[in-house]
């Protein structure tokens, strides 16, 4: 439905209603005696006491503070921590007293690699053998 | 209400007065029968005597005094019996008219007979007693945003009813 009608129909459904409505009619005097005979054989009413209008608006400060205090623990900021002092300047000496690159043989002295490498290739080659059978035997069980 | 609760019997005979056809009517669209309804309101104002006290001047009237009525038919409808005698089951049938005989007057007793009893209360104190829902929401104890909501739905009901009845255009041409 169009929205402009739904809200016609709306308006024309609200004034039907509020037409339709019965129409008050004059008080009934004997309902009403009867009413304030029976109000007056009771007892009186209380005395009339003043809204405390004190009253509500200390509730309604006290309730704020309350909202407050449990908000407070997520509200609470860090404390900002001291900046760390920069740390001193290297000094670039070790570097300028090195003689050149081609001399690095003189801080780190020389390995033989080609021994070990030999090694652990014969290892692998191993593995990768004993691999290979495994696989192969494998495969005929399946087969057979 | 000042004065009424200072005990002046005719401050509250004028209330009284104000009062009695506003809560007859109000009786009678919710249902109570004409039997009953004199009860209710000698009840409703024996309340408002008593309670004067507690009224808040700042507030309005007619709402306050909707919510002690309400709260008495309530109390009458929980202490009643569930069932009617024959005689008063038979005249209540009797005074019914079936939706779609009768005229415009006859949309309350449509929505009475169509709709759930809390919808058709929040209806009658929106357009009957014309009540704003904040005022609503006071006398039946709801969230005013809650009677918006309920209100709205209760018409779309109404509306549905109608339009599946053939009343709408009935009483598009009777108005």
């Amino acid at each position: 439905m169009n929205p402009q009608n739904k809200r016609s129909n709306d308006t024309d459904l609200e004034s039907l209603l509020r037409a339709a409505a019965p129409q008050l009619r004059p008080p009934h005097r004997e309902r009403v005696t009867a009413a304030c005979e029976r109000a007056a054989a009771g007892p009186p009413p209380a005395a009339f006491r003043a809204p405390r209008l004190a009253v509500r608006a200390l509730l309604r400060v006290a309730a704020c503070a309350v909202l407050l205090l449990g908000l407070a623990p997520l509200l609470r900021t860090r404390p900002v921590t001291p900046q760390r002092a920069p740390p001193p300047a290297a000094t670039p000496a070790p570097v300028a007293a090195m003689p050149a690159l081609s001399d690095l043989s003189v801080l780190m002295p020389s390995y033989s690699l080609g021994a070990a490498l030999a090694s652990e290739a014969d290892g692998l080659t191993d593995d990768l053998t004993g691999l290979t059978d495994a696989i192969n035997s494998r495969a005929l069980a399946i087969l057979f | 209400m000042r004065d009424v609760a200072a005990g002046d019997c005719a401050a509250f005979r004028s209330v009284a007065e104000a009062l009695e056809p506003r809560l007859s009517r109000f009786y009678a669209q919710l249902g109570v029968p004409e039997a009953d309804r004199d009860d209710l309101y000698q009840e409703a104002c024996l309340r408002l005597y008593r309670g004067a006290a507690s009224y808040d001047p700042c507030r309005p009237f007619l709402p306050w005094a909707l919510t002690v009525a309400r709260r008495v038919m309530l109390n009458w409808h929980r202490a009643r019996k569930p069932t009617v005698p024959l005689e008063e089951a038979q005249a209540v049938a009797a005074e019914q008219r079936p939706p779609g005989q009768g005229a415009e007057s006859d949309l309350w007793r449509f929505a009475q007979t169509r709709l759930p009893a809390a919808s058709y209360e929040l209806l009658w104190l929106r357009y009957g007693e014309d009540l704003d829902p904040s005022e609503i929401a006071a006398v039946t104890g709801r969230t005013a945003v809650h009677v918006r909501v309920l209100l709205h739905r209760s018409r779309a009901a109404l509306a549905r009813a109608l339009d599946t009845s053939g009343e709408s255009a009935r009483l598009k041409h009777v108005r």
